[in-house]
């Protein structure tokens, strides 16, 4: 029976997600604390464009450094700040959509869909571009650049299920009962659109992971010599003619965590499709 | 003549353009005193949903736009007082019974959450209630799925009578259940209407339901309020031709059964 029950929470794809997400984090220290990693950002000039499997298993970059090394440190400064923004976006989109979605919604309840439409019209680079500018070089320009990016999706998106949920007769039957507002929110519309919510999300981990990388690669990100994936990919550019290595190994990194992320927003409509089981 | 509960005077209902020019309701009034029960009836599309909106104060929540006035016992209602009025001096039971729960939601939560009273406290009330429903107090624990359309019916009109309305409001009550069923719901209201001083408005198509049921019958047609007569005399002279065609169609429809 235990095993039973293992093996139905780990089926859970949100089980899945937490299990990655403790390996990432915890990844890197453990490794660091059994000196099996070299130094991410300590150079070694001796050690310059060593080919994989030669002394280090991913080989090194222009500086010496160990690529392996640098991909598994530079994960958490890569996806932190998609995360980070993701949930922000998540909880802003959900404020906003269940304000401006709601039936008879006042004028000022409609502010967030009006924001989002603007938003939407504006490219997001340039939004990333002024972010930095104004906030400078580091995680909370990526934060602020992968709300602004998502949000307005998010918003868009809910606030129609909102608006469908809300001619759903059960949330008349609560209205008519005499449920105040307050009430109808929080049990029944909330519970209903965070399935959606869980979904939307996950399917913006791509966009977001994807922005982080492409503005740190743009050289936006965290200062050198903080590893990130797309700084690597900077970094190594110039040598790729001679040094595949330090360029290929993030971008595997990268490709490995979207995959992921798709896998689990595939897993969420599966089961939500499938009625769930839970 | 007893004192009027709810009183409706010229409502004119339109929803904003885009649906249809044509106003949903027109110039419809009509009031229900204690001890009644009155039978609103018409063919689909003709309003009656409507009017059921207009006395919850709801029609703003669709977005209808509204004219006329509605007051309650004599006095006029405004948004605040509305949300004061539903689900305690109001019992609403909705059309299709089963979307009308909340799938989350426990059965027996539904009716307790009307009550307004304290988990602890609520449970006894709420068995109480179940079992005046002819349900077993066991159905709420049950998720609305697990249960069939007529208990949700049945436990609907439980959350209704909860708080000893003023006003019952059913709308189609009888569509889902059987006839046993339904001639032991309609007795409730019955009951609930000469006991309580309350009074009932059943929307309905059945003629056995409103003859049955009902003192009075109002006919619907086309947004119009086109008959407004205690039951007897509109079966014996029907003026409207509409009420005429839906009382011989009613008729002969029970004499083929």
């Amino acid at each position: 029976m235990g095993a039973a029950v293992v093996r139905t929470r780990l089926a859970h794809p949100a089980a899945w997600a937490l299990v990655v997400v403790a390996l990432v984090v915890a990844g890197p220290i453990g490794l660091d604390a059994a000196r099996v990693l070299d130094d991410p950002v300590r150079p070694a000039l001796d050690r310059r464009l060593e080919p994989p499997l030669h002394g280090s298993v991913l080989g090194t970059d222009h500086l010496g450094r160990d690529v392996l090394s640098r991909v598994v440190h530079g994960t958490v400064p890569t996806l932190a700040s998609a995360l980070l923004g993701l949930l922000a976006a998540a909880i802003l989109g959900v404020a906003g959509a269940l304000a401006a979605g709601f039936p008879a919604a006042g004028r000022w309840q409609r502010l967030p869909s009006w924001i989002a439409q603007g938003l939407l019209a504006w490219p997001g680079a340039l939004t990333a571009l002024v972010l930095v500018a104004v906030l400078g070089r580091g995680e909370w320009a990526l934060v602020m650049a992968v709300v602004l990016q998502v949000w307005p999706d998010l918003q868009w998106t809910l606030e129609r299920e909102v608006r469908a949920l809300s001619a759903q007769p059960f949330v008349e039957a609560a209205r008519a009962l005499g449920y105040g507002p307050l009430r109808i929110l929080t049990s029944e519309l909330l519970p209903h659109l965070l399935p959606s919510v869980a979904i939307l999300t996950l399917l913006h981990l791509r966009q977001s992971v994807m922005l982080v990388s492409t503005l740190a690669f743009l050289g936006l990100g965290p200062p050198p010599p903080t590893p990130t994936w797309g700084g690597m990919v900077a970094e190594g550019r110039p040598y790729l003619p001679d040094a595949w290595w330090p360029v290929v190994f993030p971008v595997v990194a990268l490709s490995a965590c979207l995959w992921f992320g798709g896998a689990l927003a595939r897993g969420l409509t599966a089961r939500r499709a499938g009625g769930g089981s839970s | 003549m007893s004192a009027v509960v709810v009183e409706v005077r010229d409502l004119r209902v339109t929803y904003p353009a885009g649906r249809t020019a044509r106003p949903i309701l027109d110039g419809v009034s009509f009031a229900l005193r204690e001890g009644e029960c009155v039978a609103l009836v018409g063919e689909s599309g003709a309003g009656k949903s409507t009017v059921a909106l207009a006395l919850l104060g709801l029609l703003a929540w669709k977005s209808a736009r509204a004219e006329g006035a509605v007051r309650w016992r004599g006095r006029p209602v405004d948004g605040k007082a509305w949300e004061r009025l539903r689900g305690r001096a109001i019992g609403y039971v909705p059309q299709e019974p089963q979307a009308a729960l909340n799938p989350y939601v426990r059965c027996g939560e539904h009716v307790r959450e009307t009550l307004r009273l304290p988990r602890q406290v609520a449970a006894d009330r709420v068995a109480e209630l179940l079992r005046r429903v002819g349900l077993d107090p066991a159905v709420g624990s049950s998720f609305p799925h697990q249960v069939s359309g007529g208990m949700a019916q049945r436990l609907l009109l439980a959350a209704a009578l909860a708080n000893d309305p003023d006003l019952l409001l059913l709308d189609e009550p009888t569509a889902a259940v059987d006839q046993t069923t339904q001639a032991r719901m309609l007795a409730l209201v019955r009951q609930h209407v000469t006991q309580g001083n309350a009074s009932a408005l059943i929307i309905t198509h059945d003629l056995s339901t409103a003859v049955g049921t009902c003192q009075r019958i109002l006919v619907l047609h086309a947004g119009r309020l086109v008959e407004d007569a205690p039951t007897e005399e509109l079966l014996r002279r029907p003026r409207h031709p509409y009420a005429a065609a839906w009382v011989a169609a009613t008729e002969a429809l029970a004499r083929g059964a």
